[in-house]
């Protein structure tokens, strides 16, 4: 068994690991981050862009080639009339899942962090929109966001966005924006990480809508922008291909002693003696961690969980998705958006249905509109090839990437019956909706066929059903409190009832909002690392 | 090709059955030499949206189509799919803008309906269709999302 010993010891290296690192290198203090996938190269992106054309895969992605057993240990509640199938679309690797992420970089509103104080639903967070805003404001420069102050239903910003948004579409500014104008709503530039022109020595985005893969650089990830950086620290050391089962306690039970892993390569155990650790694996693997280190002693019953909260208010987004065909050639795309709407994250009434954003882009790739084009183009048995050639240059795609919810029942819990390739029981997901949680989907629906009758669409296909593309944005099941009756941990991320166990990603929202996450876990990464360093 | 752009040539431009003479393909299929494979490229070729000038990038297409898991869909059937196609084309026209589902059987109606759907649900097949050049082609020109359509 090989022993390590270290002064902060961050499990995950995805964004808000590697964020965190980046700033606690400056302590001076070692700093180990540990990853349970592979560092990629430049040549494995080429490599996974050449393999999507040859086998002619659009979903081709970074663990392809691993077995899941290993990076998405995971079982579902079978779905029922209130329970979605839920699937995880996390990656393991030195830049987690941001790299395949989207890269929208959304800020929470004010009032989404104080939804039970304002509508009565879901939790407070123990901190406010105004102790988070500088946060988030540094979040966007570290990564490089690029948009213009042009969202109408944004709360406050103390500063400007690092460089400008990546200009409207033809489709955004023939179709998407006049449509909503007609609907009494607007659209505004959507905030996202690939850069709009060069930035701290990455490329401007060169167009060539291979995102997931970016070979420009353009699109932020954390292992190509930080990590780099942080390799010429020599008081920093990064591990890749290591898995950690166990976080061991005290005699106390009141601080973490160590960190019990496995290589993922032969099964060779490792131990790491650090003075903090900090778990940053992601919104299930954080609250699976903190239940596998579960003991006989102090944490009977998970690491953090005296209150009964932990993998309680487990929350993440419905992502349904309507395809039209607008009867003209829509354009170009960049491979992302432009523009989105956030009117119907501050212009509702919560009590009646929650809250979503608007997306809009010509045809996304992983939209299957050949569905829609084909059935469009199939009259009295005919299947008319010249009409459905035709079409396809004209569809387009409205999705909300995250109708907010609160899934009053959702649970993340040890499934004992399945277990992974190291022969521990695996995150189970039980993600119920509610009627309320329905509301949104429902009103998206509503609105997302009267956006399609705005832009003039010939044909409006159907709503995707609300469990399509669940499973993007875990969060919730470790959540931010001011006690352990509420939550996991508390405002400063520390666990409840351990002196030196920190905890950062989604997993410690108490409320998610309609937001993509990724922003708030990075700043939520950049303020922790600010007080770790104070302590 | 001058005058007009790709996506027009292809409105205008007839669709073969793959890119020999139709007549040579039915004779083949008349005679029941076609195997598997060659019946389920014809197919692609015909669904497909690729002009008679691009013949290289549908055979390009076609032949890694054939090595994915997306084929084992369709080769079973594609001998009989192919001939029953050739039959109603052969009668009808040389020029492939329609198909009569309802001179298929009602497998092979879902077939065709099948294998229309996963084509153009191909990011490589719709940028094809829409004129634009293949994912990762860089444009080097931040800009080209705002252009007019052709």
């Amino acid at each position: 068994m090989k022993e390590l010993k270290t002064d902060y010891c961050i499990l995950g290296g995805g964004i808000a690991g590697i964020l965190l690192a980046s700033q606690l290198v400056s302590s001076g203090k070692k700093i180990m981050i540990i990853d349970q996938g592979p560092r990629f190269s430049e040549e494995d992106r080429a490599n996974l862009l050449m393999k999507s054309r040859k086998e002619i895969n659009d979903f081709a992605d970074y663990n392809d080639d691993v077995d899941p057993s290993i990076i998405t240990p995971l079982s579902s509640e079978t779905a029922k009339d209130d329970v979605i199938d839920w699937t995880n679309y996390r990656l393991f690797g030195l830049g987690g899942t941001a790299l395949h992420f989207q890269g929208i970089m959304m800020r929470p509103t004010e009032e989404d962090m104080k939804v039970r104080s304002l509508f009565g639903y879901g939790r407070d967070w123990p901190i406010s929109y105004a102790d988070l805003e500088p946060w988030l404001l540094k979040a966007e420069h570290e990564i490089g966001v690029a948009a213009n102050e042009d969202n109408p239903y944004a709360s406050h910003r103390s500063g400007s966005f690092p460089m400008p948004g990546h200009p409207p579409s033809y489709f955004d500014s023939k179709f998407f924006a006049p449509g909503l104008k007609k609907m009494g709503m607007a659209g505004h530039s959507c905030p996202i990480s690939v850069n709009s022109v060069p930035y701290r020595g990455r490329s401007g985005c060169l167009a060539c809508r291979a995102c997931k893969f970016c070979p420009s650089g353009a699109r932020y990830s954390p292992d190509r922008v930080q990590m780099p950086i942080l390799e010429k620290h020599d008081n920093v050391e990064i591990i890749e291909n290591l898995s950690v089962r166990r976080l061991e306690t005290n005699q106390e039970g009141n601080k973490i002693v160590a960190a019990h892993a496995l290589r993922i390569q032969d099964k060779s155990e490792v131990t790491i003696l650090a003075n903090n650790f900090i778990v940053a694996m992601g919104g299930v693997e954080t609250p699976r961690m903190l239940l596998l280190s579960a003991d006989n002693h102090h944490h009977k019953d998970g690491l953090g969980n005296m209150g009964g909260q932990l993998g309680r208010g487990f929350s993440d987004h419905l992502s349904p998705y309507v395809t039209y065909d607008l009867g003209k050639p829509i354009g170009n795309r960049l491979g992302f958006e432009t523009m989105t709407s956030d009117h119907f994250r501050t212009n509702v009434d919560r009590n009646e249905h929650p809250t979503f954003a608007l997306f809009s882009s010509p045809a996304m790739d992983w939209f299957l509109i050949g569905n829609e084009a084909t059935m469009w183009s199939s009259k009295n048995n005919m299947l008319s090839l010249d009409e459905l050639r035709e079409r396809i240059p004209r569809m387009a795609t409205i999705v909300s990437y995250g109708i907010e919810n609160v899934n009053t029942g959702s649970l993340l819990e040890l499934d004992k019956d399945t277990l992974d390739a190291f022969g521990d029981p695996v995150a189970k997901i039980t993600f119920k909706l509610t009627d309320w949680d329905m509301q949104g989907y429902y009103k998206f629906t509503e609105v997302a066929t009267k956006l399609g009758e705005a832009m003039g669409a010939q044909d409006i296909s159907e709503a995707s059903p609300p469990g399509a593309n669940v499973g993007y944005h875990p969060s919730g099941a470790t959540a931010m409190a001011r006690n352990p009756d509420e939550g996991v941990c508390d405002e400063n991320l520390k666990v409840f009832g351990l002196k030196n166990l920190h905890i950062v990603s989604n997993s410690v929202f108490p409320h998610m909002g309609a937001s993509v996450p990724t922003l708030t876990i990075s700043a939520l990464a950049l303020r922790l690392a600010d007080h770790l360093k104070a302590i | 090709m001058e005058n007009i752009t790709r996506r027009r040539f292809v409105i205008q431009s007839y669709r073969l059955l793959a890119f020999i003479p139709l007549a040579g393909v039915v004779s083949c299929v008349g005679e029941s030499k076609l195997s598997a494979e060659e019946s389920l490229k014809r197919l692609i070729y015909i669904v497909g949206p690729w002009t008679l000038e691009d013949q290289s990038i549908a055979e390009d297409f076609t032949n890694r189509f054939l090595i994915t898991d997306f084929a084992k869909e369709y080769l079973p059937k594609s001998v009989d799919l192919i001939q029953s196609l050739s039959k109603q084309i052969a009668k009808e026209s040389a020029e492939v803008k329609e198909i009569d589902l309802g001179k298929l059987p009602l497998e092979e109606q879902d077939l065709i309906m099948a294998l229309s759907k996963q084509l153009y649900s191909f990011v490589e097949v719709r940028f094809y269709v829409s004129n634009e050049p293949p994912w990762g082609a860089c444009q080097g020109n931040p800009k080209w999302h705002t252009r007019i359509p052709n």
